[in-house]
């Protein structure tokens, strides 16, 4: 899981052309993009699903401008995160698309829905930009800075972000009765 | 008879252990959520999008099998090459497999490489 590790298979894309090697990075970060997307959308798994391959058809493209100065990850979730916005940004111009609204009848068959419900509740109710950094900062293991690069905004306005994010999701995991260590 | 303002301090305390509290609770609440999300076929998909290589050298298979099957000939029809051959030996099947291994080769290299998808 190292980020030498990482350096050694991108090097092997960019340098020999080999796609074993991005199929291995694939393989290796498909389930973290995934679930990044599958909680932005709130459980939408078909769009998930597209926005993920364009990330890694993306990172693909655009290896060889990878620097290795952040960790492939960081890296990664930074296309995810821009991936994500561009369609944001395009589906809210043809008006088909609400946020508050995703895929309700997709959450009663989906295999996570039962353990993911009360997360999406929960991340309702927090600004698009607050669930990104609260996704990145405690389900994906992010620190501050790396949320920063990803989401090309300034420490603060991360920090402030996440404590916002944070005083929200626990009051409501307070209100409704939620406790360490009880499911 | 009204009860007294918290000092600065101790308000400063009481929000940072209320925001420590949070932070337990969120960390626990959402590691406890964190699943993670099986391949099922996801990396193949996207290994099938992602163009391919330009410098793909798999056209030198053809004229290194020719030229196999070329030398193959020679050893075994024209004179300054023939070498002996037990009586009952038939050259065609050696052409056949000179002429054929590049292209099984090739084919185990597209299956490695996953161009080619056997499941």
């Amino acid at each position: 899981m190292s980020k030498t590790e990482d350096l050694k298979w991108v090097s092997r894309v960019t340098l020999l052309g080999d796609t074993t090697a991005f199929d291995h990075l694939t393989r290796k970060y498909q389930s973290s993009i995934r679930r990044f997307f599958l909680n932005l959308t709130m459980g939408d798994t078909q769009l998930s699903d597209d926005l993920a391959q364009d990330t890694f058809i993306k990172a693909y493209l655009n290896l060889s401008s990878f620097q290795g100065l952040a960790g492939f990850s960081t890296w990664l979730f930074r296309i995810a995160y821009n991936v994500y916005y561009d369609a944001v940004r395009s589906r809210k111009i043809t008006g088909d698309i609400d946020e508050q609204e995703v895929n309700r009848t997709y959450q009663a068959e989906n295999d996570f829905s039962g353990a993911k419900l009360d997360v999406q509740q929960a991340l309702m109710l927090l600004r698009k930009e607050e669930r990104t950094a609260i996704l990145l900062f405690y389900m994906e293991d992010k620190n501050h800075k790396e949320i920063a690069k990803i989401m090309d905004a300034p420490l603060g306005t991360i920090k402030t972000y996440i404590l916002k994010g944070k005083e929200k999701m626990g009051k409501y995991l307070q209100e409704n009765g939620y406790e360490a260590g009880i499911a | 008879m009204k009860p007294a303002l918290p000092n600065r301090m101790q308000a400063e305390k009481w929000i940072k252990m209320k925001t420590d509290r949070d932070d337990t609770m969120i960390r626990a609440f959402m590691q406890e959520n964190k699943q993670e999300v099986p391949d099922v076929f996801f990396s193949r998909k996207v290994m099938q999008k992602i163009p391919p290589v330009r410098s793909s050298k798999e056209w030198i298979v053809i004229p290194f099998a020719a030229l196999g099957t070329l030398l193959a000939w020679m050893l075994g029809t024209v004179k300054p090459f023939v070498i002996s051959m037990p009586d009952n030996f038939n050259i065609y099947y050696l052409l056949g497999g000179v002429a054929v291994i590049p292209f099984v080769f090739l084919a185990l290299f597209y299956i490695r490489e996953r161009k080619i998808q056997l499941l």
